[in-house]
């Protein structure tokens, strides 16, 4: 009697520390309904440039659900966007794969209207319909459209398309990073 | 999201005391040229060209802008980005004006205030260029929306250490002031009007002339930060007032009075020059005067730092930039400190002095731990949103932790980082439309294609048929043909379904794509329906035509149908082919799209090499080499990628979710 009480006991003490451990878990996520191939496209930074090697961020987020690329192929994500990969997938953040270009500063194309002889390949190029124009007009790019991909870069056959920073706007400002000032400190002589 | 307890204790910051005989405000002398920074306004004049005083340079560019005028005559040498007096010292375009020193004047027109709706009025303070806190003093959208005004308040408090220019202006102009409030009544008829004044601002002269007027004058004496507007709002409004008053800054009503009631549009401002001068004191100076020639005229030593704005908020430039940034409307004060003032930080030695001073709530000690860690989630959990960036936490911690900074540091780059997404969102939605455009006009391609084939083999059979006199088409025939047209429109459809099928399981879009079938589905059905009405008209025409031929009627024969049904079986077989070849490069397409845009690069690599070769320039040569080597890179990554796929025994991924 007194060993079936026992085991009473022991199963209520277990029940009830499950019921506090699940209360005190904290809900990392709370469940996205979307496929995760979705919720991967949706923290790439749609540059659309290929320079993961696919053809687009939709094709690279494929090819991350399905396990088939590793996480550190997006330059224009930088490492933060790896960062934020890690964290989806659960996986461990990794160095810029060593044969990934380098990540480059935001920057717009520019297209030197003088030179443009309007053959409408730039816009077949572009992946946002940024670019502007028809067949033996000039073309010009709509900047705020521009994800800097550089896809029309190549195409071009008068090589009149050149990238230019993109033009910080008035809500681009920052507070300088607060530096700490490093003192070196006296140290006691040591006996 | 974490729950705070409500702490005890609040907050009260020893502010260190005040002196208030504020001495009378200098005039500056003019200074050699003017630095105006173009935020919010487009430049409406040309380098190179000779302004008069108060002459317009730049118009509002949005609601939110106000239009700037020259403060002085002079030439315009220069528009070019330049460094604000801003946070962080951003670049933003800037105009330059060179004074000629003979200060010629447009003639001013005194205006009439007993005509102005507040719309008028508040597009009027936009054109003088007459700024709030946000914006010109009166919003526009405010205005527009024509809503009663229960309360109008008139910020005259300066709560934070150093800052004194309001003081100041309230004993020199305080007529003017008076007489501003004045015409804001007049125009925008509030129920009542309070003037929030700091505890010792209060003189004797703007009590009497406010007294006279039926306004009230409140004085203010809650600590730190309360001059803010929401705070100022919540202490004198009712809760019915409290969502529709107005509370306008000091200043600002002072330009506002000028700009309405003498036509003078904004062109300077008093600023309050502190700290290590030798001549510390109010000054009204022109907009765009640059700093470094404030501080000298106050008589700064020749190393400093400056320190713009109040002893809590204020921010620090870049000393030697001071040259080239110019003064502008929210330029209260201006600190020049012995540089050696900052730094001497030490750990956080856990006092919990910041949180008990935190008008907020808020824990600062764990919000700085997480801003330096960029944890931003963990910083808004912990209230970054809430935190009013007063800066009371910065000035007690004894570790002299940059506590604030960091703060605005990470508040702003969570701000960038929403609008970084945002843009993204946005690049993605084009681009899924292009894909979408690309599809669909490749279907309606092959609609198009599909649609011709029938017709011509429409056109053989009628053809055919004609040829043999003999074989006049009967009812029934005519109906075995539009069958036929039928079948051969499904089958175009089902051609077109397997394509559109192919494309989904290849491009991912579900959504494009759904919109596309649906799109391209009813189209089909547009098409099949023409078909079928066309099939059908040409039968009645060839019966009518057998019909007024007057011919008899002869019977189909076992032999004609069957030439018939060979007829029609080449055809079919005729049509089938035709729309299969024409399906072929769109479904190739969507197959092996990774190929053909290899080629493609091929292509684009062969035609810039022959490029090279006809007029070989070092750039396309190292192009060339650069373009050579990412094919190369992209090949030996797909050779890796594919080895590893066909590796034995590779252990499947499973699919986190
Ligand atoms: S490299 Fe990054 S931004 Fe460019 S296509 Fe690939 S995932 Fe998109
Ligand atoms: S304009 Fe050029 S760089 Fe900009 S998004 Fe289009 S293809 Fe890319
Ligand atoms: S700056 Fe933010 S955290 Fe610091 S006291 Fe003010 S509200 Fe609190
Ligand atoms: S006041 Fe400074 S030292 Fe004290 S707990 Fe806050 S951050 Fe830490």
């Amino acid at each position: 009697m007194n060993v079936l009480v026992f085991i009473a006991l022991l199963l209520l003490a277990v029940w009830l520390l499950r019921r506090v451990m699940q209360h005190n878990k904290q809900q990392p996520e709370h469940k996205d309904p979307r496929p995760l191939a979705e919720r991967i496209d949706a923290i790439l930074p749609q540059t659309q440039c290929g320079q993961c090697g696919h053809a687009g961020c939709q094709p690279y987020a494929a090819a991350l659900a399905k396990g088939e690329d590793s996480i550190n192929r997006c330059p224009p994500g930088g490492e933060e966007g790896i960062r934020k990969l890690a964290a989806l997938l659960h996986t461990d953040y990794l160095p810029f794969a060593a044969d990934a270009p380098p990540s480059k500063p935001k920057a717009v194309a520019l297209i030197d209207e003088s030179t443009c002889i309007g053959c409408t390949l730039c816009i077949q190029a572009c992946p946002v319909d940024a670019i502007l124009g028809s067949a033996k007009q000039m073309h010009t790019v709509l900047a705020a459209e521009c994800t800097g991909c550089e896809l029309c870069l190549v195409p071009c056959p008068v090589d009149c398309i050149s990238m230019r920073p993109a033009t910080s706007s008035p809500s681009d400002w920052r507070w300088g990073y607060p530096v700490i000032v490093i003192k070196a400190i006296k140290s006691e002589a040591r006996p | 999201m974490r729950r705070f307890l409500s702490l005890p204790g609040g907050f009260t910051l020893p502010l260190p005391s005040r002196k208030h005989d504020s001495p009378p405000a200098s005039v500056l002398p003019l200074p050699p040229r003017l630095v105006l920074g173009l935020q919010q306004c487009l430049p409406c004049v040309q380098p190179g060209q000779q302004v008069l005083k108060y002459q317009r340079l730049a118009d509002a560019d949005s609601e939110y802008g106000v239009a700037l005028h020259a403060p002085t005559s002079g030439r315009i040498i220069a528009i070019q980005p330049q460094a604000q007096a801003l946070p962080g010292a951003p670049l933003a375009d800037t105009l330059i004006l060179e004074a000629d020193g003979r200060d010629e004047a447009l003639p001013l027109q005194a205006g009439d205030p007993s005509r102005l709706t507040p719309l008028s009025l508040a597009l009027q303070l936009q054109d003088m260029g007459v700024a709030g806190n946000h914006g010109p003093l009166l919003a526009l959208d405010w205005a527009m929306q024509q809503c009663a005004l229960p309360l109008l308040i008139i910020n005259a408090v300066e709560d934070e250490p150093y800052l004194a220019a309001t003081a100041t202006l309230l004993e020199e102009q305080a007529e003017a002031f008076v007489a501003a409030i004045a015409m804001l009544e007049q125009v925008l008829r509030p129920a009542r009007i309070v003037l929030a004044v700091s505890q010792t601002d209060s003189s004797e002269a703007l009590q009497a002339a406010v007294s006279q007027h039926g306004w009230q004058v409140s004085t203010i004496n809650t600590p730190y930060p309360a001059g803010d507007e929401t705070t100022l709002i919540r202490q004198l409004a009712s809760p019915a007032e409290a969502a529709h008053s107005l509370c306008l800054p000091a200043d600002a009503v002072v330009a506002a009075g000028a700009a309405i009631l003498h036509g003078q549009p904004c062109i300077s401002r008093l600023v309050t020059l502190v700290d290590k001068l030798d001549r510390p004191g109010s000054v009204q100076a022109l907009l765009g005067t640059p700093l470094s020639h404030l501080l000298n005229f106050a008589g700064a030593k020749a190393n400093y730092a400056i320190t713009h704005g109040g002893g809590l908020r204020g921010y620090a430039l870049p000393a030697d930039q001071a040259d080239a940034m110019g003064l502008h409307w929210h330029s209260q004060c201006l600190q020049a400190r012995t540089p050696d003032t900052a730094g001497q930080q030490q750990d956080c030695i856990r006092c919990g002095d910041c949180l008990r001073i935190c008008p907020s709530k808020l824990q600062p000690q764990e919000l700085y731990w997480h801003c330096q860690q960029d944890n931003v989630e963990t910083a808004n959990a912990w209230g970054l949103q809430d935190c009013t960036l007063c800066g009371l936490c910065d000035a007690v911690c004894p570790s002299q932790l940059p506590l604030l900074d960091s703060f605005r540091h990470t508040a702003l780059q969570y701000q960038s980082t929403q609008q970084q997404q945002q843009q993204a969102d946005h690049a993605r939605q084009r681009h899924r439309f292009r894909q979408f455009r690309l599809e669909r006009d490749k279907q309606e391609k092959a609609q198009r294609l599909a649609a011709r084939a029938a017709e011509q083999a429409a056109k053989r059979e009628q053809t055919a048929t004609a040829a043999p006199q003999e074989n006049k088409p009967t009812p029934a025939a005519a109906d075995k043909q539009a069958a036929i047209a039928a079948a051969m429109a499904r089958a175009a459809q089902r051609n077109s379904q397997h394509l559109e099928k192919q494309s989904t399981s290849s491009a991912d879009d579900r959504q494009a794509d759904a919109r596309a079938a649906a799109m391209a589905a009813s189209r089909q059905a547009a098409i099949d329906a023409a078909m079928a009405r066309a099939a059908a008209r040409k039968a009645a025409q060839d019966a009518a035509k057998a019909a007024s031929a007057g011919s008899q009627q002869v019977d189909t024969t076992a032999a004609s149908d069957d030439k018939q049904a060979l007829i029609q079986s080449a055809m079919q077989r005729a049509a089938m082919q035709k729309a299969a070849q024409a399906n072929a490069a769109p479904a190739n397409m969507d197959a092996d799209k990774k190929a053909l845009i290899e080629a493609a690069m091929q292509r684009a690599a062969a035609q810039k090499t022959a490029q090279a070769n006809a007029a070989p320039t070092s750039m396309d040569a190292d192009k060339k080499a650069l373009i050579e080597a990412a094919m190369q890179r992209a090949a030996a990554q797909k050779a890796a990628q594919a080895d590893k796929a066909h590796a034995p025994g590779k252990p499947e991924k499973p699919e986190n979710t």
